[in-house]
């Protein structure tokens, strides 16, 4: 017989808009000592979920019983109370204060005694397997460590439960491992994690057990062991879906350069690896990727062909360029809140941003609210942009739906060269699939596609050619049958080309 | 500030009625209105602990801001200013750039509007009031230009630089009417009397309500319009919210921050020459009420909307011929008025606080 769960969800509704319930009837139960994975399609109302658990959005009905006990959590505070922890998305740190300020910032009063010397801190931090110094200003600190902040923020509160809304989409390969080892050993010293991800190779790996939310209405609810990549997939999305369907080429071979870079340096910085002498050359009709850990010259390729930078050294030529010299480019940033979307404009707005002081869009400067509507509205069906409407924000939209607005933009644009960096990024699997075969299909159709992301698979899957990036160098350049061993081995500097 | 997409280009009374739910909904407009009551009931509390009924001091209090054709005319002459130099800081402010320089603006329209009214020949008549009008505004936009291009070429704080140059413009009236333009034989520091030809005509009788009122209402519509349907307006918000994506879409900018700075110089600009024009008919050394900084209250309680900041100026406006009235009529100091302008902000600090801890906002 199993423990009975130390949290549970009782058939919990929830709607933010009247007539659209995000979930409906949701009854699950998170036990101490398990890796509990929560898995849906983009929108089905994970992070909805986790918000309603920690008191930051309340049930309409159901509630949650702790231990057996009803309880009720109006806010945050409820929750941590109930000895509920978080670790959100989008960090809640004070990026100007070091770790050991964050941390007794959110201590209870009675334990802020005891972190009042580094030292403690530090030898703390190290017991839950998380190595961190405590001086450090937050800001200056990689995605990774501030994540373990926010991890001990919540064990410092004496959390049994930890919450984590998609931590792996921060981490690199490397990270992602140290992370999961951290999450076994919180579990296992007696409290009930729960994670939501995108990652089916990880709820195997590290998931004990896993619930599928669809559309708000959980699907199924049960132990991992057993179960394949492509059962929890049919019932993320409905039906079957082929995770390693072929993206092949047109067979057509690639036309001209559509964008050229020669010899192109920037000076390295502490914190970038900066260029050396890049040359590179994308073609119509071809994907070009970038494989390499993160920071050895992705960001700083990116920012060069969006214009963004000038390098030191060197030229960019792109067939098409703006007055100022920027290529035309349909650009698919790395942070889409920063850099993709206008949080707080309309979605319609954001999905022509790009183009929005052109015709038909604009006429003698003034906004043609009625085209912009309505080519919106036809972009929103043609991606599956699940927004009630193109006039609310994007800041109300789940991470994947937002995503696909960005790259909405960038395959609309009536640009020759596409650049995308972590496309896939926070995307369900359905809809990475369909972010990787619109892009097969842009190149397939003549676009030039530089396709820059940290995830070696769907490099190796869509890619024509792929270049290596080692500390700011490309360091190789294989084809499309190329082993992974191969890319693997150059990605670490381990062989030069 | 999220917004849903507005629908047409006519200004019509569904659309702002539908503009003002819009904000209702989330609950904003709510808030101020809770701010505004709170203060108005806090400020007859204090009156009453000074000894006045509070149920007399509100009558006074109204019928000096709407009582009569005099009183709302002297409400609309308060209003105007703050109306004015609160639509320059929102559309800066828009367009993310603090500009908290709107007073030092507005003090150098008061000088362009002043230097051609009392210059040029009398006998151009009533071409030198839009003459003035102009030159007012072009040395406002100047003033506003100055910390933008510092911002954009030198790297400086725009909050710091617009701040202190409100100062090297309050000085600068100071030192042109205690000697350049102060007339040969006087002994008072303001500068001679305007051309008749260039005062603002009056526009309701028994009253000293001047054209003023009507130029800053209609430069609150052009604004709005300016900000929701032209592609100018939809960038410099893109700009404002998220310079890092609008950059990325090839948005130019530092053209925006010159543009909005230049147009948010000339509204503060305009203001001043405005008062000079209408209501003083010379320069004066502190004219101004501190007119800049209560526009930023305004602007900032109005929502950073135009509309918004008329509603919130015409509270400021009554609250400063009210309060005049009851001095006048029960002897209470006029200063309660600062309390009464003051205490909207400090609540709605408060109120706007409290929901973001709940986690409401
Ligand atoms: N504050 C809000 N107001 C209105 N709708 C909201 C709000 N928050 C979320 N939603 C809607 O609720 C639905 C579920 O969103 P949620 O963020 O829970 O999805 P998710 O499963 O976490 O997706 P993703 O994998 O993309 O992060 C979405 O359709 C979203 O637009
Ligand atoms: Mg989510």
């Amino acid at each position: 017989m199993k423990a009975k769960p130390f949290l549970a969800l009782t058939a919990v509704t929830k709607s933010f808009v009247p007539g659209f319930p995000v979930l409906q009837d949701v009854s699950l139960g998170f036990r101490k000592g398990e890796v509990h994975a929560i898995l849906g399609e983009n929108g089905a109302g994970k992070s909805t979920l986790l918000n309603i658990l920690f008191g930051m959005h309340q049930a309409d009905a159901g509630g949650i019983l702790l231990a057996g006990r009803e309880v009720v959590h109006h806010s945050p505070a409820d929750a941590i109370a109930n000895r509920i922890g978080m670790v959100h998305q989008h960090f809640k740190l004070v990026r100007s204060f070091t770790v050991a300020e964050n941390l007794r910032l959110a201590a209870p009063p009675a334990i802020r005694p005891s972190l009042r010397r580094h030292a403690d801190i530090a030898r703390l931090a190290k017991g839950f397997g998380l190595d961190i110094d405590p001086r450090a200003v937050v800001a200056s600190l990689p995605l990774s460590m501030q994540q373990r902040v926010e991890i001990l923020k919540a064990l410092i509160n004496q959390a049994e439960l930890i919450l984590f809304d998609e931590p792996t989409t921060i981490l690199n390969p490397a990270e992602i491992e140290a992370f999961y080892a951290v999450l076994r050993q919180i579990a296992a010293e007696g409290r009930a994690v729960v994670v939501v991800t995108h990652h089916l190779n990880e709820v195997i790996a590290h998931a004990q057990h896993a619930s599928v939310i669809r559309r708000g209405q959980l699907i199924s609810s049960g132990p991992v062991a057993g179960r394949a990549r492509e059962d929890f997939v049919r019932e993320m999305v409905g039906h079957e879906v082929d995770l390693s369907a072929p993206l092949p080429n047109s067979g057509l071979g690639r036309g001209a350069a559509e964008l050229s870079l020669r010899d192109v340096t920037l000076a390295p910085t502490p914190s970038s690896s900066g260029l050396k002498h890049m040359s590179l050359d994308v073609h119509a009709g071809e994907v070009v990727g970038i494989a390499g850990v993160e920071g050895n010259g992705q960001r700083e390729l990116f920012d060069i062909v969006a214009g963004l930078r000038r390098p030191d050294a060197g030229s960019v030529q792109a067939r098409r360029q703006h007055a100022d010299g920027r290529p035309v480019a349909g650009l698919v940033p790395e942070d889409r809140h920063q850099e993709g979307l206008v949080l707080d404009l309309p979605v319609s707005v954001n999905l022509l941003l790009n183009k929005i002081g052109e015709a038909p869009y604009a006429r003698g400067g003034r906004l043609m609210h009625g085209k912009i509507t309505a080519q919106a509205e036809r972009m929103r069906a043609d991606s599956d942009v699940r927004a009630r409407s193109v006039h609310v924000t994007p800041r109300i939209l789940s991470g994947g739906n937002q995503q696909k607005i960005v790259l909405a933009r960038a395959l609309n644009e009536d640009a020759a060269i596409v650049v995308v960096y972590q496309p896939t990024r926070g995307l369900d699997v359905a809809a990475s699939e369909e972010v990787l075969r619109r892009l097969r299909a842009a190149a397939n159709a003549g676009k030039a596609v530089l396709f820059i992301s940290s995830n070696l698979d769907e490099i190796m899957r869509i890619s024509d050619r792929i270049v290596i990036f080692y500390a700011g160098q490309a360091v190789g350049e294989v084809g499309r049958d190329a082993s992974r061993a191969a890319v693997g081995a150059l990605m670490t500097g381990g062989a030069h080309a | 500030m999220s917004e849903e997409a507005k629908p047409g280009l006519e200004m019509n009374w569904r659309a702002v009625i539908a503009a003002w739910l819009r904000g209702m909904a989330r609950g904003y407009a709510v808030v101020v209105l809770l701010a505004f009551g709170g203060s108005l009931v806090i400020g007859l509390a204090i009156l009453a602990a000074l000894g006045v009924s509070p149920g007399q001091a509100a009558q006074v209090m109204l019928s000096g801001a709407f009582g009569s054709r005099m009183a709302i005319g002297d409400t609309l002459i308060f209003m105007t200013p703050r109306l004015m130099t609160a639509l320059a800081a929102l559309i800066a402010i828009r367009c993310g750039f603090y500009n908290l320089g709107g007073e030092g603006q507005l003090q150098l329209g008061a000088i362009g509007a002043v230097l051609p009214a009392t210059m040029l020949p009398p006998s151009w008549g009533h071409l030198l009031l839009p003459l003035s009008l102009l030159s007012g505004a072009v040395f406002g936009a100047v003033w506003g230009l100055i910390p933008a291009a510092l911002k954009l070429w030198r790297g400086t704080n725009e909050i710091i630089v617009t701040l202190m140059m409100n100062f090297i413009g309050i000085y600068l009236v100071k030192y042109l009417v205690e000697g350049p333009l102060q007339p040969a034989g006087s002994n008072f520091n303001m500068s001679a009397q305007v051309a008749s030809g260039a005062r603002l005509p009056l526009l309701l009788a028994g009253t000293q309500l001047h054209l003023g009122v009507v130029l800053a209402l209609v430069l609150a519509a052009a604004l709005w319009a300016l900000l929701y349907h032209t592609t100018y307006g939809v960038k410099l918000r893109a700009a404002g919210l998220s310079p890092r994506a609008a950059r990325l879409q090839g948005m130019p900018l530092s053209r925006l921050i010159l543009s909005s700075m230049g147009i948010s110089g000339a509204i503060a600009g305009l203001g001043g020459a405005i008062e000079v024009l209408g209501v003083q008919y010379r320069l004066i050394e502190g004219f101004s009420s501190d007119f800049g900084f209560d526009g930023l209250a305004v602007a900032l309680l109005g929502g950073l909307e135009p509309l918004g900041s008329v509603v919130v100026a015409l509270y400021f406006g009554a609250i400063n011929s009210g309060t005049i009235a009851l001095q006048s009529v029960l002897s209470i100091p006029a200063a309660i008025a600062l309390v009464l302008s003051g205490l909207p902000i400090v609540l709605l600090a408060v109120i706007q606080g409290y929901r973001f801890m709940k986690g409401r906002i």
